[in-house]
């Protein structure tokens, strides 16, 4: 049987009095590429930071590899690249290397600076992503894909066993897009990497992942696209998206 | 007889220039971090605060570094809770200390009667007066606050370009903040003996901003800002001595003119490089009206 990697039970979560998540629970087993779809506000990013360690939820549990999450201690095992990561101070003087291994800042710990290891990690890592040749560059010159592949590996570079992906392809071209996605392939492939994906774009999602959960507020889904359709009564926030997806299957 | 190093025989200019170079080292390795997080201000706080504890230190007679130095310290204190207990924005609540900083030092010069001679040495700065008690403060702090620095740079660089990420990847960013605060606190205090209240924040942020027209990577920017406060520092002091001008002032317009010039090499000299500079030049050839003088058309 596969290990959970991650398992969420009756999570609620508010903002002030405003309930965003109302007792949601997922589990997310070893080597599923998971991707959460629902309208904007439904409260996807929060569930991320809140599996991020972000946020603390009001009620509810997760559990990583079966171990509750402490919001304070640092869980390398997870990597996340937040909604937006492109949106920073586009001139900053820092290059693909640096912000890369930047990313194993929590696992080495206080007091320890970066060694022939962790330059080693990085080199492999930027490899990995198709940055190589980009190293040296600083971050505000590159492409949106770029850096986005740039936050990917700043996450990848601790070896993190789950990956959290907040809209990942917004603002990326479509050549692009489909290179991210042959990345995220590749990344299941070698490294065993289970992911979560968190979309507005169904009809792409169902595409590419194993698994779908429609989230607005509750989850009112969780299972193969195939089977989505024949949910779409319950999935009431997402008639137009099931639509899509009649056109996206095969 | 009148060589140009004649100074050097002096001892107090032989402290002025230890305790410069102190501060020139002390003044980027803050700047840096305050800068890119664009807590400029905060430097602006803690001189003006710092001003406060001046003033209450020479009303009592207790040392008025100890007091700049408990004062700021207490600020970043104030500072913190008003951020997080009371959820003000960081800039108003840097904008209310500096108010309560500024009004407390003119209640408190008001009730000392006079604006005595003591006081104005910290509003503009003495270099040439700096005892070997203060030179001994200054080097003890800037030992302090480098090691901080150069133990925590990885942390410091990840909470200055993406402090959510650094904190979900498990940083201990509230720690480190709350050192940073600490250490900019016990900078801007000693700075301050130096280069003046007045001027202490300008060698904050300035010799980095200069750095930021140049620097291709996030090393070679901290290089420059140290080579930048270090050369202003010690021409700024040269400069004063020999001209007998006021050296606070002679530090800072040198770092000012250090960033009209990289700023202006920059503009020279894209540092995009090739991509760069082929974007330059497409904006330039859009504004038909700036036609006349487009400098990044001719290298490339
Ligand atoms: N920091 C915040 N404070 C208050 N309300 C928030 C905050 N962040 C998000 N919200 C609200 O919570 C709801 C869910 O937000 P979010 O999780 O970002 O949704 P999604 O990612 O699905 O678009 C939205 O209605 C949003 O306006
Ligand atoms: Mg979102």
């Amino acid at each position: 049987m596969r290990l959970p990697v991650l398992d969420l039970d009756k999570i609620t979560f508010y903002y002030g009095d405003r309930m965003v998540l109302d007792r949601v629970s997922l589990t997310v087993f070893s080597g599923d590429f998971l991707g959460i779809v629902g309208p904007n506000g439904s409260g996807k990013s929060t569930l991320l930071k809140i599996i991020a360690g972000l946020l603390r939820p009001a009620a509810g549990s997760v559990r990583v590899f079966g171990v509750e999450r402490e919001n304070s201690r640092r869980e390398t095992r997870i990597g996340y690249v937040a909604q937006n990561v492109t949106s920073f101070n586009q001139g900053f003087p820092a290059t693909v290397e640096e912000i890369v291994l930047a990313g194993l800042t929590a696992s080495l710990g206080l007091l320890r600076r970066p060694g022939r290891r962790e330059r080693l990690l990085v080199e492999e890592t930027l490899e990995s992503v198709g940055l190589a040749d980009l190293r040296e560059r600083l971050i505000g010159e590159l492409s949106g894909g770029q850096q986005q592949r740039t936050f990917i590996a700043r996450a990848l570079v601790a070896e993190p066993a789950l990956l959290l992906l907040d809209e990942p392809t917004v603002g990326v071209d479509a050549d692009a897009k489909d290179k991210f996605y042959e990345l995220l392939a590749t990344l299941r492939r070698e490294r065993g990497l289970t992911l979560l994906m968190v979309s507005h774009d169904v009809g792409v999602v169902a595409e590419q992942v194993q698994n779908i959960a429609c989230l607005n507020g509750k989850l009112y889904f969780h299972g193969p696209p195939a089977e989505f359709r024949a949910e779409d009564m319950l999935c009431q926030a997402y008639g137009s998206a099931v639509r899509i997806l009649h056109h996206g299957d095969h | 007889m009148t060589g140009l190093f004649d100074f050097w025989a002096y001892t107090f200019m032989q402290r002025a220039y230890l305790a410069g170079l102190v501060v020139a080292v002390l003044c980027p390795t803050i700047g840096i971090y305050l800068v890119l997080r664009r807590l400029s201000m905060i430097g602006e706080m803690f001189a003006h605060v710092s001003l406060a504890g001046v003033a209450l230190g020479i009303f009592t007679g207790v040392y008025p570094l100890a007091t700049a130095l408990g004062f700021s310290l207490g600020a970043a204190a104030v500072l913190e809770t008003l951020r997080r207990t009371y959820r003000v924005f960081t800039d108003l609540a840097i904008a209310i200390i500096i108010s309560a900083g500024l009004s407390l030092a003119v209640v408190l010069i008001g009730l000392s009667r006079a604006f005595n001679i003591d006081l104005y040495s910290y509003l503009f700065g003495s270099v040439l007066a700096i005892s070997p008690h203060d030179l001994w403060l200054v080097t003890a702090v800037g030992l302090l606050v480098v090691s901080f620095s150069w133990l925590f740079q990885k942390e410091l660089f990840f909470i200055a370009f993406d402090e959510e990420a650094a904190r979900s990847s498990g940083v201990a960013v509230d720690l480190v903040n709350l050192l940073f605060v600490a250490a900019t606190a016990l900078t801007i205090s000693v700075s301050m003996r130096v280069v003046g209240i007045l001027l202490v924040s300008s060698l904050i942020t300035v010799p980095v901003a200069a750095a930021l027209q140049l620097g291709r990577s996030f090393r070679i920017t901290a290089v420059l800002a140290y080579i930048f406060a270090g050369f202003s520092v010690m021409f700024g002091l040269f400069v004063s001595y020999h001209a007998n001008l006021a050296p606070g002032g002679s530090i800072v317009l040198t770092a000012v003119l250090i960033f009209v010039l990289a700023a202006g090499s920059r503009k020279i000299f894209p540092r995009g490089g090739r991509l760069h500079a082929k974007n330059e030049i497409l904006r330039h050839s859009e504004n038909e009206g700036l036609q006349n003088h487009t400098p990044a058309a001719e290298d490339c």
